[in-house]
């Protein structure tokens, strides 16, 4: 996926995932995955659980847990980070790389104050003294908005409520000179009325810093309003990607179709859709998907031919891809190329 | 959070804490290996009462302190010239009556205790727990010596003493077990047919805990044997002559210096069982509950 | 305590005169030993004595008690502290290691070793012990104690011994605690958390892991102690150490009855000062318990 921003951003992409599949024991969970991220990029995530995301975004931190590993490339900086070993791999992660986690609750470590968590970032990657470690990091803290950050550094975690948790792990994940920052679910386990402020800020954040942000949710509306672009997993992969604005007036593939019509309303002043639409059936489990078209059990347009794998297909100016037999609105777009399964 | 509190968290990591239904469930090595240990046993104390290669009561000093293998004396002779093979085998009978005992009686009383305390909660159940919390921080030993000298020494003190030690263990974790089956549906739909809480605990709760159940007595039945050798060593458990691997490995102290195996054999008898019960326990809760056994 | 000894049935004064009792005999000794007054006086008059240090006198030694037990806590003490530094000692470095090693041979053989510590009797490895180490090879002292005002550095030499039997065991069943607390916490969220910042797994367990693994394993430590104090009673009289526990052994077979009951007071007394210690560790190690 290329973004309509490539003209005026020449530098190549920050991230090139290539055939990534992680698998669960002998049962592939992620089915060989091919992505971009254009540095700078906003980039949504967007999947059902189950769908394999968190598993994408672990297995580019090189954080999958024990037992399963990742095959396939992601390229960063030029290194493959799949097979960077954990001393390279820690030069990474947390300086280029990071990573906000979905629950603030548990991501902070119970017994340590919170000055010296954020702190220990930048004395792992920088060549800092204490004290400016420390400085640095009540200007992270204060770059998070966290009330009080001069008193907070002293607190522990259970003393913050959790939107200020969450501002923590932004700050942990804005302390070294991040060109990634990967946010998986960063708002689920938080009120409704905190998730907006902490989308707002990490979109704000990564904007000033030129980083780039993977975020990964299974809420429409998170990245209709956060993310230039989307991809859309299910079924351990991806089958749709383009332009968020794009993808969400278009959908070309009938599962992207069914998440939007099963929204109420993604934007004000759009009555497109009288009726609120349900997808059939629900989400296999692990192992469970059909062979071929792994939506194919769902689907309303399915024929025998989705039995076998369909072929991702771009448009002309390969701004959208899409893995489809039967692809919607195909009339509206231009010649279709072949980018390989 | 009090001391203990946090001491059975720890453990229940170790137990299953909900019944595994419809698990794959594998029979490893713990569970064969601790099974055979303790088949064997059991049946060597069932033999000893047809057959032991020689009365193990029976003095013949011209026989102390024979070797291994020595005249058919196949683990040798002790000071008084019995012979040790027979004197372990009904030790076993010993080790095993204690046991049973003992379990018996911190099942008796603890599992009601604590089922009482889930099934009440409020006062009772902080009553039942600080109470427990006490005994618990008591160890068995201790109470079997103060039951001992009031007692006077004896199988029975240390049975008592042993099952009274575990009872707050057994109470905590029929608690623990029970209080995440008294949150269930299929309790609340109970309650609402208007059921008592005691047939509930019967009829529901209890048949749902016993895997827990069956494990901790495992385990606690390998610490009682520890307890009772130790309590038979210091002359407060089996009095003489019943033969109790404790009380001999308490009149080899003497003799150690002429001969080690007279210390050697009812030690390992000792520790091969605790081995045998300790793995049978970890068999059965891997076998109960897979998911756990694979976490851990 | 007292309750225990004082409810329960068996008259320490038919006891001490055995098979000389004759009801006449009884009677004076139940009025000699102030056992013929009702439970409840003589429990707050013991109460009363044990608050202004007097423990009273043996029933049969006719010595004070409270000297008695002073001096044998100059055993017993250092004693039960050298088995608890030498299981820790090894421990927790070996319970980490295996939790390291998850599933790997160093955590197969760490549990392996523990197992068989845990099965193996004290007093019985004490036995192999002094056999072995002390009689056949005569490197360490058998048993016996010359105290400390002989000579420090022989009476050390006498505790070595009985302190490795006693951190056998409790190390075997300390390893298990450390290794699956250490487990447990590897799991958690802020061990990921630590990584992602750009820590290494070791880093992140030494940085991040060990001090909230601590917390279960004090509590461990703290019930250890406990059952280590129960444990030198035994291992005092497999070497023959002059300690409270060898004591509180003769007493009951001397039927002293007040002598137990005191020095099961000592020993209830210093489990329960162990549990208060080490709810205060635990406020100093779990912030989340001071604001609570």
């Amino acid at each position: 996926m290329t973004g309509d921003q490539e003209v005026e951003n020449n530098s190549g992409p920050v991230l090139r995932v290539q055939d990534l599949v992680v698998a669960v024991g002998s049962t592939p969970a992620v089915k060989g995955i091919s992505f971009d991220i254009p540095s700078g990029r906003r980039v949504g995530l967007i999947g059902e659980s189950g769908s394999g995301k968190t598993l994408t975004a672990l297995s580019i931190m090189g954080l999958l847990p024990d037992g399963l590993s990742a095959t396939g490339s992601a390229i960063h900086a030029g290194k493959n980070l799949l097979t960077l070993n954990e001393n390279e791999l820690c030069e990474i992660r947390g300086d280029y790389l990071t990573m906000v986690f979905q629950e603030p609750m548990t991501a902070l470590n119970p017994v340590m104050r919170i000055g010296d968590q954020v702190a220990e970032v930048i004395r792992i990657h920088r060549d800092a003294s204490r004290a400016e470690a420390k400085d640095r990091a009540l200007a992270l803290l204060k770059q998070v908005h966290l009330p009080n950050a001069a008193s907070r550094m002293r607190a522990y975690p259970h003393q913050l409520s959790g939107g200020q948790r969450q501002r923590v792990v932004i700050a942990l994940a804005l302390a070294g000179d991040p060109a990634l920052i990967i946010a998986d679910e960063p708002t689920t386990a938080l009120d409704v009325t905190v998730q907006a402020q902490i989308l707002v800020l990490l979109r704000d954040l990564a904007r000033q810093r030129n980083s780039s942000l993977l975020l990964i949710t299974h809420d429409l509306a998170v990245v209709a309003s956060i993310c230039q672009d989307v991809l859309v997993m299910y079924g351990g992969r991806i089958i749709e990607s383009g332009p968020t604005r794009d993808v969400f007036d278009h959908p070309r593939h009938p599962y992207t179709a069914g998440l939007i019509a099963a929204v109420p309303e993604i934007e004000a002043g759009q009555e497109r859709r009288p009726r609120l639409a349900t997808i059939p059936g629900s989400v296999p489990g692990l192992g469970q998907f059909p062979s071929g078209c792994v939506f194919r059990n769902r689907c309303q347009y399915a024929t025998e031919i989705c039995g076998e794998e369909p072929q991702t297909v771009a448009n002309q100016d390969r701004t959208r891809t899409v893995s489809c037999f039967h692809p919607l609105h195909d009339s509206a777009e231009g010649t279709i190329i072949e980018v390989g399964s | 959070m009090s001391v203990t509190e946090a001491v059975i968290q720890l453990d229940d990591e170790d137990q299953p804490a909900a019944p595994a239904g419809g698990e794959r469930r594998k029979v490893g090595a713990n569970l064969i290996i601790g099974g055979a240990i303790v088949s064997g046993i059991v049946f060597t104390a069932l033999l000893s009462f047809f057959w032991t290669p020689f009365d193990p009561t029976e003095v013949a000093i011209s026989d102390r302190l024979m070797g291994v293998g020595w005249e058919g004396h196949v683990l040798g002779t002790d000071h008084f010239g019995r012979d040790i093979l027979s004197q372990i085998m009904v030790g076993a009978r010993n080790t095993l009556f204690i046991g049973i005992l003992a379990v018996g009686i911190a099942l008796v009383i603890g599992v009601p205790l604590g089922g009482l305390a889930a099934a009440r909660r409020g006062w009772i159940e902080e009553s039942v727990m600080r109470l427990s919390d006490v005994m618990y921080a008591f160890p068995a030993i201790l109470l079997a010596i103060l039951l001992s000298a009031a007692r006077g020494p004896g199988t029975t003190s240390a049975m008592i003493a042993i099952g009274v030690a575990y009872v707050p263990i057994v109470a905590r974790v029929t608690r623990g077990a029970a209080l995440s089956v008294f949150q269930t549906d299929y309790i609340a739909a109970a309650q609402s047919y208007g059921r008592g809480r005691t047939y509930i605990f019967l009829r529901h709760v209890l048949p749902n805990i016993s895997s827990v159940l069956i494990v901790q007595a495992t385990v606690l039945f390998a610490l009682a044997i520890l307890a009772e050798a130790a309590l038979s060593y210091l002359g407060l458990g089996a009095q003489p002559p019943a033969p109790s691997w404790g009380r001999s490995l308490f009149e080899a102290q003497t003799f150690i210096r002429l001969k080690a195996s007279l210390a050697i054999f009812p030690g390992l008898a000792i520790a091969i069982s605790v081995v045998g019960f300790n793995l049978l326990g970890d068999g059965i809760r891997d076998y109960l509950d897979p998911k756990l056994a694979e976490k851990e | 305590m007292f309750w225990v000894l004082a409810v329960l049935p068996g008259d320490p004064a038919s006891r001490i005169l055995g098979t000389q009792a004759t009801p006449e005999n009884v009677a004076r000794l139940r009025q000699d030993l102030g056992i013929d007054r009702s439970i409840p006086v003589q429990y707050l008059d013991w109460v009363g004595g044990t608050l202004t240090g007097d423990l009273g006198t043996s029933y049969v030694t006719q010595e004070e008690i409270a000297p008695l037990i002073t001096d044998r806590l100059k055993v017993t003490v250092p004693l039960a502290f050298f088995g608890m530094f030498l299981a820790t000692a090894v421990a927790i470095p070996a319970g980490v290691f295996a939790a390291s090693r998850h599933r790997e041979a160093g955590d197969t053989a760490v549990s392996v070793l523990s197992q068989v510590g845990i099965s193996i009797p004290a007093f019985w490895a004490g036995l192999l012990l002094t056999t072995y180490v002390a009689v056949k090879w005569g490197i360490l002292p058998a048993n016996g104690f010359p105290g400390w005002g002989e000579s420090i550095p022989n009476s050390i030499k006498h505790l070595i011994l009985p302190s490795v039997s006693l951190a056998l065991v409790q190390g075997a069943i300390l390893t298990r605690y450390v290794r699956s607390a250490v487990l447990q916490v590897m799991r958690e969220d802020y061990i990921r958390t630590a990584r992602a910042k750009g820590l290494t797994r070791q880093r992140a367990l030494w940085r991040h892991g060990l001090r909230n693994a601590a917390i279960p394993v004090i509590t461990i430590l703290g019930l250890q102690l406990a059952a280590l104090l129960a444990g030198t009673v035994v291992i005092e009289n497999v070497f023959v150490l002059p300690g409270l526990g060898r004591m509180l052994v003769q007493a009951i077979e001397r039927r002293d009855l007040l002598l137990v009951q005191s020095t099961t007071l000592i020993i209830t007394t210093a489990i329960l000062g162990v549990n208060l210690l080490v709810d205060l560790i635990y406020n100093l190690v779990d912030p989340r318990l001071r604001t609570r």
